[in-house]
């Protein structure tokens, strides 16, 4: 019996080689020991009191009781929420011209450009972050340059210490996470229907709206939610260039464990952010397929 | 004008063929990637400055610094800790991220769920994922330590992201190979070593170094689950809050030449690999 | 018939990344063969939480000589909190051998609320005699109970507000009061420390609030409203060490809450440094050495504890740190200037120590603090 051309949905009755049962054994076992029972142990103990001498088992509701009477908590999260999708449409902004580059050069430019792409990634994200503190200071690069230059005479105390660094400070450091989906899914369109649209006269920009764009969308989704749920848990950014305004709900959650020793507390804000985040995700999840956007299109 | 799949025309000929959309292309590539190294540019620049202080203005240059660096025994650990750790993330994290990205080729019940239960890390906050360990293992006794408890937190990070990475590949795997394997009567692990792995092991490799990576930049996990043990990004963050330490920019610098220079050779040997063995 | 495309052919790299790893591993391999194998030494070692300003370099070797080669493996510090996490977490009295933390946050939690329940080694004082050099000032910082002593001081210290003399001028009388944090003078040029505690007490003696352990709920509440009416008065807020001292060395800010060895470091940088002794009151607090009750290595901490009494460690540390050691002869050893300088002598001068012990209530302080940081 011969096939024209195999495909995957020709194929779909074959089985694979292997038994899920087994294959998933080992990852399941991992997971389930070192993150889920984990994170069920947080839930609980968020249900606990603590005080001066500690975290002590319980069961009372006044943590939680305590996120929703008062203003604050509910603000920051959502104001995490917001910078996290001004982030993430920021990044996407920025980062889908420079993907669609780099998967239309060849050869060793190509190469060259993911090698570039790749390289800060490899300077640690605590130094990528703290090194914009000289650069966006009062005495740092750019004021001391526009200075020198004579267009301002006094250095520019906005650059610094507020949302706007923090946004800066999260776009720069996720690039790469949204970059490289796209840049993937890119990779995956069949060249020949970019050249069968330009052969039935379509100019480019219309190529790229209706062919290049709606087939790499499943790079862009996978970027933008890598990047919002990173920026989601951001902690040292907003610590180094956030000044007062700039603090985000992984600050403040940290700090109940680090400063304030309320443990159950820190625990329900964690859980109440876990939740917010998965609901996101699955209503995400029922417009598109959460499969098939990690299998590229399907 | 049209795209061409051929091969490029010679340099002077494409100057002149340049349309507007590829002139925008070049700049706007030049101002990404300006804004991408003038960071790491300042650092470099920084790491010549003869000053105590990690910032302007700039008073005189100097290698000192390096010279320091070189001789710094905390941050040489560090860096052997990173890579080990990263070694061991990568190869635990891809293996397991492997067995699960063949699986998900079947359909099976439960499909959603566990994907779900992979993503888990993902969706967690990173220092979410740094204290349930702590707690986790301080009730089990665990002592914190580089191949317990900060591994554990890398695999847990690294995990999805390797998934992720491989499920495309396998999903779009040609099968028609195994079924003709499995009709000529081979065993199950012959299909698997013999056929399957052999045409994924470069995405199995693409992943193990992306997970390495992962591994090496983790932070917020290790800063939690680290006992006395340093990884580089613990190092440098104590080095920027706790400790006024002039060094760090050089150190920055060589580690980003350090694993700059690994990426280059790996790049030669590939050619070289390409060239002596037509695929 | 073409072949479909597969990753063989879209990935060019992934051969790269397989020598990468090879070379990484092989660049690993070297690195470890120069890491000196300590695993083999003899020295005995002790797995202590403190904060690392404690423990500079030059005064490591001073604990090995004087507790007879011990040596001290300090994990790295977070905050107070997270030491007493440490500590009062299951297990945690098993884990490490020496804790050095502020002496008034962690005694509570730390000796539990009745006998019994300490989760600290009682100390044998015979095994260190140095104890007895604690000067008379910080005798009262040693925790006892029934007679039992469970936690030594170690070095002293006070908040204070450490500023730029070129920016702002030591003789102005708001520079000596908390209010200099608070005033609109430096606006934009002022750093908070991002903590409850510091803060709230500090606001409170700038409001003339004597007493800020005393502070009723409502009271609170009052300095809440006075620290969000200025927040927009500072440029940001630090929560370690170094973020603060860079901040006036940077010349982002020109004062800041901060201690004394902040402005050691900056002095060393060649600034112009200095700090104020607040007219409303100065807290003060030490950080003292306790044994968890499970330590497995007691005889060698007592000995590292001995060692860090004495006055040679205690000399040596305020020489590095600037930190004024507990002990009285290390006071005594330097000269006048100095010892105003350090603090030595806030008692004699008439300024007002206060103890900055935590509230009893420190939920409503830091729900409190959570609104500022939040509005």
């Amino acid at each position: 019996m011969s096939r024209a051309t195999p495909t995957a949905s020709d194929t779909a009755s074959v089985q694979p080689v292997g038994r899920p049962g087994w294959l998933l054994t080992p990852g399941l076992v991992w997971l389930l020991v070192f993150m889920i029972l984990p994170v069920l142990f947080m839930v609980a103990v968020s249900f606990w009191s603590s005080g001066y001498y500690g975290t002590r088992p319980d069961f009372t509701f006044k943590s939680y009781l305590r996120i929703f009477q008062s203003p604050l908590y509910v603000g920051q999260l959502l104001k995490t929420l917001r910078i996290g999708l001004e982030a993430t449409a920021l990044s996407l902004l920025i980062s889908y011209p420079i993907a669609y580059i780099i998967s239309r050069a060849k050869g060793n430019a190509k190469a060259l450009l993911i090698l570039l792409l790749f390289l800060p990634f490899w300077a640690s994200y605590v130094v990528r972050a703290f090194v914009w503190l000289p650069i966006l200071g009062r005495n740092g690069a750019i004021n001391s340059a526009l200075m020198s230059l004579g267009v301002i005479d006094q250095p520019l105390d906005w650059l610094l210490y507020n949302e706007g660094s923090v946004l800066l400070g999260l776009v720069y450091v996720y690039t790469l996470f949204m970059a490289l989906p796209i840049y993937m899914s890119l990779e995956k369109i069949d060249p020949k229907l970019i050249e069968a649209a330009t052969d039935l006269g379509a100019r480019p920009f219309r190529v790229f709206v209706e062919v290049l764009l709606p087939l790499s969308m499943p790079g862009v989704v996978s970027g933008c939610i890598m990047v919002f749920l990173l920026t989601m848990s951001a902690y040292v950014t907003p610590q180094l260039l956030g000044g007062p305004q700039g603090i985000m709900i992984g600050n403040i959650i940290a700090s109940q464990f680090l400063s304030s020793n309320d443990w159950a507390f820190g625990s329900a804000l964690s859980v109440i952010l876990v939740l917010v985040v998965m609901l996101l995700f699955l209503a995400i999840g029922r417009k598109t397929k959460v499969e098939q956007i990690f299998t590229g299109g399907g | 004008m049209a795209v061409s799949s051929t091969s490029s025309p010679p340099m002077l000929q494409r100057w002149q063929r340049l349309n507007p959309f590829e002139l925008a292309s070049w700049l706007y590539g030049l101002i990404f990637f300006v804004f991408l190294y003038s960071p790491l540019v300042m650092i470099t620049v920084l790491s010549f400055n003869d000053s105590r202080l990690t910032g302007f203005p700039l008073k005189g240059f100097t290698t000192k610094w390096y010279e320091a660096v070189l001789a710094n025994q905390p941050l040489l650990s560090a860096l052997a800790n990173s890579i080990y750790v990263g070694l061991a993330s990568a190869a635990i994290a891809t293996t397991l991220a492997l067995l699960m990205a063949l699986a998900f080729r079947h359909e099976f019940w439960g499909k959603r769920i566990v994907l779900y239960m992979i993503l888990t890390p993902i969706i967690l906050p990173g220092i979410i994922g740094g204290i349930v360990l702590l707690i986790f293992f301080g009730y089990l006794g665990v002592r914190p330590s580089l191949f317990t408890t900060v591994l554990v937190g890398h695999v847990n990070w690294v995990l999805p992201f390797a998934f992720l990475t491989l499920y495309p590949r396998l999903h779009k795997f040609d099968r028609s190979l195994e079924e003709a394997a499995m009709d000529l009567g081979a065993r199950t692990s012959q299909v698997f070593w013999e056929i399957v792995f052999p045409i994924v092991r470069p995405s199995v490799i693409a992943t193990a170094i992306f997970a390495f990576s992962l591994s090496f930049d983790e932070f917020i996990r290790t800063i939690f689950t680290v006992g006395s043990d340093r990884t580089i990004p613990v190092q440098f963050y104590v080095l920027i809050v706790e400790e006024l330490s002039p060094e760090l920019p050089a150190m920055a610098v060589i580690i980003i030449l350090l694993t700059t220079v690994a990426s280059l050779l790996g790049f030669a040997f590939m050619r070289r690999a390409d060239r002596s063995n037509p695929a | 018939m073409p072949r479909t495309a597969t990753s063989a052919d879209r990935q060019p790299l992934d051969n790269q990344r397989r020598k990468a790893l090879k070379v990484t591993g092989a660049l690993a391999a070297s690195l470890s063969a120069g890491i000196p194998l300590s695993v083999f030494a003899q020295r005995a070692k002790i797995r202590a939480v403190m904060p690392n300003v404690f423990i500079p370099d030059p005064v490591r070797p001073i604990i090995t000589s004087q507790s007879g080669g011990v040596e001290v493996d300090n994990l790295p510090y977070v905050s107070p909190s997270d030491s007493l996490a440490k500590l009062m977490a299951p297990g945690g009295t098993g884990q490490y051998d020496m804790i050095i933390t502020l002496t008034n946050f962690a005694k509570g939690p730390a000796l539990g609320a009745k006998a019994g329940d300490e989760r600290l080694l009682a100390l044998d004082m015979s095994a260190i005699p140095n104890a007895t050099g604690i000067s008379k000032d910080f005798q009262s910082e040693v925790v006892r109970r029934d007679g039992k002593t469970y936690m030594l001081p170690i070095v002293s210290g006070f908040e204070s507000v450490v500023f730029d003399a070129s920016k702002v001028n030591p003789d102005d009388p708001l520079t000596q009061s908390w209010n200099v944090l608070f005033s609109d003078k430096y606006k934009g040029r002022i750093a908070w420390r991002d903590d409850a505690h510091g803060m709230i007490f500090t606001a409170a003696l700038a409001m003339g609030i004597t007493d800020p352990l005393g502070m009723q709920p409502a009271q609170v509440r009052e300095v809440q409203r006075f620290l969000i009416d200025r927040k927009k008065n500072i440029r940001t807020m630090w929560t370690k060490f170094a973020e603060a001292v860079n901040m006036i060395a940077t010349g982002e800010v020109h004062c800041l809450y901060g201690w004394i060895p902040m402005r050691a470091a900056l002095e060393k940088q060649g600034l112009k440094a200095s700090n104020n002794w607040p007219k409303e009151g100065l807290p003060s607090w030490t950080q003292s050495a306790f044994i968890p009750r499970d330590s497995k290595q007691a005889a060698a901490t007592h000995k590292v504890i001995n060692a860090m009494l004495s006055p040679e460690f205690g000399r040596k540390l305020t020489d590095v740190t600037e930190y004024p050691s507990t002990i009285a002869q290390v006071a005594s050893g330097y000269d006048k200037a100095y010892q105003t300088k350090l603090g030595f002598d806030v008692a004699a001068r008439g300024v007002r120590r206060i103890s900055f012990e935590l509230p009893q209530q420190m939920d409503v302080w830091l729900e409190a603090w959570n609104n500022v940081k939040a509005a």
